[in-house]
């Protein structure tokens, strides 16, 4: 397991978001986070690269495990732990500068100095944008359309090589065809990177995820291989979530 | 699933479809025995029974376009997957059903026309029994979900075959002295009465995937 959480717990000042988490992620697999909203999905997400520091009411209790190392311990660099977990988010978000330079200014904020040209193109090229893009790498990348955006901000996560990418609800802003190539790509990068998806879209979860697991009010409900939680879950609540009956 | 749908509206869409296949099972089993009913009769009506197998068919369609739209518009998961998958395989079995009862028919309409009279071997009777309730059984277990039954059914399609190489081998047996042609008509009747055991079979295996998710096809169930 390339990342486990054993007992986690966070909550937001007076309010537990999750509790008692236990979990092993697969490495170069995909892993699906479901749940009705406010279940937690996107907290637990955001402590595998320790976003939830952002907030300062959060509190963290029990452990986050990469590679065995506990995440929280101490003299742990949130910024490197973030270098080696790059995160996508809902919405595009590309800086207000060219292609290129999206892609090149994380590379030389975090140290990278030589064949910065390349790395450009080949973090574009397993981002499948290269030959959209390629030609133009100093337009302004807010020109692009939103689906070549994301995955714009894919390409810039995978820069830095990571070994995880974190994706919290990495379609669900854009229109079906740009949808099913992020998941396209998703598919793609599960040769080489371990990814963590958190998507409402259930049926994007069963088509992109090998592993799922089902949240509800905090709670990791089921943790299943994909095809098995979507033919014959485990736990009631999480039939009656996917079949649309929780009530 | 009705994600991003309203419920009642999935939930009265698959009623709909479970309740179309639940008279389609009666009007087939209600065939099976009318056709067995005409085996021996001097005087044979098909049309009848052609007619209700031309109904089955029209049935057979709508429900598989009612399953399919389903399908198309709420992306069933869970044990509302394996309910549609299971009515999609019945429906099928069925229509195969009502197609046994018009061959059964047939061969009677050919064997009320055979010169000498044919006798009919105890055999017989013992399987149209059988299959029947073979049949009746499985589509019980569906109708209830009871896996437990939709197994019992498995276990009896052995004897139904033992029955049917009995059957062949009197029939075999009396040709020489009685009309060639009427002892085949009845071997046909046993035939598709087996094969009539083989589909109640699949349908007891498809309730047993419905109920507990786990596929028990293509497995030796005579121990």
């Amino acid at each position: 397991m390339i990342l486990a959480t054993e007992r986690l717990g966070v909550v937001y000042g007076d309010t537990p978001v999750i509790s008692d988490i236990t979990l092993g992620i697969a490495a170069q697999r995909v892993t699906a986070f479901i749940g009705p909203s406010g279940c937690g999905k996107s907290t637990l997400l955001r402590c595998f690269n320790r976003m939830n520091d952002l907030r300062p009411d959060a509190r963290i209790s029990g452990q986050v495990l990469f590679h065995g190392q506990d995440l929280y311990g101490e003299g742990v660099e949130p910024a490197d732990i973030r270098r080696r977990i790059g995160m996508v988010f809902q919405k595009p978000n590309p800086f207000p500068k060219s292609v290129f330079d999206n892609i090149a200014f994380g590379l030389r904020i975090n140290g990278f100095r030589d064949d910065i040209g390349d790395r450009v193109e080949e973090s574009l090229r397993a981002a499948a944008l290269w030959d959209e893009v390629g030609h133009r790498l100093r337009s302004d990348a807010r020109r692009l359309s939103r689906g070549q955006q994301q995955r714009l901000c894919i390409a810039r996560a995978l820069a830095i090589e990571p070994e995880v990418l974190l994706m919290d609800e990495p379609a669900s802003a854009l229109d079906p065809i740009a949808t099913r190539r992020i998941e396209e790509l998703i598919g793609e990068l599960k040769q080489n990177y371990t990814i963590v998806v958190v998507t409402h879209n259930m049926q994007q979860a069963a088509r992109i995820s090998q592993t799922t697991a089902f949240l509800h009010m905090g709670e990791l409900v089921e943790y299943n291989d994909t095809e098995r939680l979507f033919t014959n879950p485990g736990d009631e609540r999480t039939e009656a979530y996917i079949t649309g009956r929780l009530g | 699933m009705v994600y991003g749908q309203p419920a009642t509206q999935f939930d009265t869409r698959m009623e709909d479809v479970t309740q179309g296949l639940y008279r389609m099972a009666h009007d087939t089993e209600r065939m099976v025995g009318r056709a067995m009913a005409l085996v021996g009769q001097p005087v044979v009506d098909v049309a009848a029974i052609r007619e209700a197998d031309d109904q089955v068919d029209r049935a057979e369609v709508e429900i598989e376009e009612a399953a399919v739209e389903i399908l198309a518009l709420h992306h069933p998961v869970a044990s509302d997957l394996r309910v549609l998958v299971t009515v999609l395989k019945i429906n099928n079995d069925l229509e195969r059903i009502g197609d046994h009862a018009v061959n059964i028919a047939e061969a009677a309409a050919r064997l009320s026309k055979a010169r000498r009279k044919v006798p009919i071997p105890p055999e017989l009777e013992e399987m149209s029994r059988m299959a029947r309730a073979m049949l009746r059984d499985a589509l019980d277990a569906f109708v209830h979900q009871n896996a437990e039954d939709g197994q019992s059914v498995i276990m009896r399609d052995d004897r139904l075959d033992q029955l049917q190489d009995s059957l062949v081998r009197v029939m075999i047996t009396h040709m020489p002295e009685h009309n060639f042609s009427g002892c085949l008509q009845v071997i046909l009747i046993g035939r598709n009465l087996e094969r009539i055991g083989d589909l109640a079979t699949n349908i007891g295996e498809d309730v047993v995937y419905m109920v507990k998710g786990t596929t028990i096809r293509h497995q030796d169930h005579s121990g």
